[in-house]
């Protein structure tokens, strides 16, 4: 199937969307001229041409439906996490990630976690280089490992770096995690003193205990901290989380 | 449900509702149902400003396509008061 019927009838898209636009569009044209030439009634063929344009709408909905189904991509990514944490468990890292801004990671938004556990929050002042062990202090003790995260992965669809008020936040991280990944329904960004809360609601999102959560928080967490720290340009840490009933609360520390 | 779901059914309870108020009132016009329907298609589509930017590709040229026939209807009034009718 090629030209105009591939566009209208994906055949890689076997959705339900796909399923009920075919289905609503084909009722509401059959519908439609029923009604106005032979039933003589204006309101029913109006409800017929609503279904043709919800027919419409759904085929072209499924059209822009991402091509790996989500339930793949979560085990793809705890996969990839869990390879992560053999390795850091094999090196003994336990210390907490810091999410780094492109600036000071090698053009790319990526996670910086300590091989040494310290109290204190890694300072990272000068970019560091696109490579897996890097020196991020002047100190021997100021090794960590580079990584790169599910934040990292969703940055490319931002059109725009993200601001670092509130609200641009807001607008960053809902277009990610409710417009691309749809994972939540609502965002709510608060900053106060340098810690910078986010709050989700309406979260679908399979939230398993993995050990690597303890030092690179959730994937939404990671989303949450990898475009709070390219719209502030500094590094940030996830402070805590806390998940309940479809909602779901995140610190995030920034480090100046 | 998903964004999408929510974005469809948004649309289809606005279209419903329109045919049973117009109906209701008597309306036995089928350019005022489809301008209607026009212009919620477009309201409803701006405010799911989250949608991916794929799917807003797409449903931007349903809007165009829309816009496009909406306008032919103003042109086939316009003509017909000038024609006097």
């Amino acid at each position: 199937m090629g030209g105009l019927p591939a566009i209208i009838f994906p055949m890689e898209s076997h959705s339900a969307y796909a399923r009920i636009g075919i289905a609503l569009l084909f009722s509401g044209a059959v519908a439609a001229p029923l009604f106005f030439f032979v039933a003589g009634s204006i309101p029913l063929t109006a409800l017929a041409l609503s279904s043709v344009l919800l027919g419409a709408i759904s085929l072209l909905l499924a059209r822009s439906l991402p091509r790996v189904p989500p339930q793949a991509a979560q085990v793809l990514l705890e996969a990839g996490l869990e390879n992560l944490a053999a390795l850091l468990e094999e090196l003994g890292v336990e210390a907490k990630a810091v999410y780094l801004p492109s600036a000071l990671a090698g053009g790319r938004p990526r996670a910086l976690i300590p091989l040494h556990a310290n109290p204190e929050r890694p300072e990272v002042t000068r970019s560091l280089p696109g490579r897996m062990i890097v020196e991020y202090g002047p100190g021997p003790e100021d090794l960590g490992i580079l990584v790169t995260t599910p934040g990292t992965a969703v940055m490319p669809f931002l059109e725009a770096p993200p601001g670092p008020s509130s609200s641009e936040l807001e607008a960053a991280l809902a277009r990610i995690l409710v417009g691309v990944l749809d994972v939540a329904t609502s965002v709510q960004v608060v900053q106060e003193s340098g810690v910078v809360t986010v709050r989700l609601g309406g979260v679908r999102f399979d939230q398993k205990d993995l050990w690597i959560y303890r030092v690179l928080g959730t994937p939404l967490a990671s989303v949450a901290a990898a475009v709070v720290a390219e719209g502030a340009g500094h590094p940030v840490a996830v402070h805590a989380e806390e998940h309940a009933a479809g909602r779901s609360t995140i610190h995030l520390e920034v480090v100046r | 449900m998903t964004l999408y779901n929510r974005y469809l059914l948004t649309l289809a309870v606005a279209f419903t509702a329109t045919a049973t108020v117009l109906a209701a009132y008597g309306q036995d016009r089928l350019d005022a149902y489809f301008t209607a329907y026009v212009i919620e298609y477009l309201v409803v589509t701006l405010l799911y400003v989250y949608l991916d930017p794929r799917a807003r590709r797409l449903l931007d040229i349903m809007g165009y396509v829309l816009f496009g026939g909406f306008m032919v209807i103003v042109a086939l009034k316009v003509v017909e008061i000038l024609r006097g009718g």
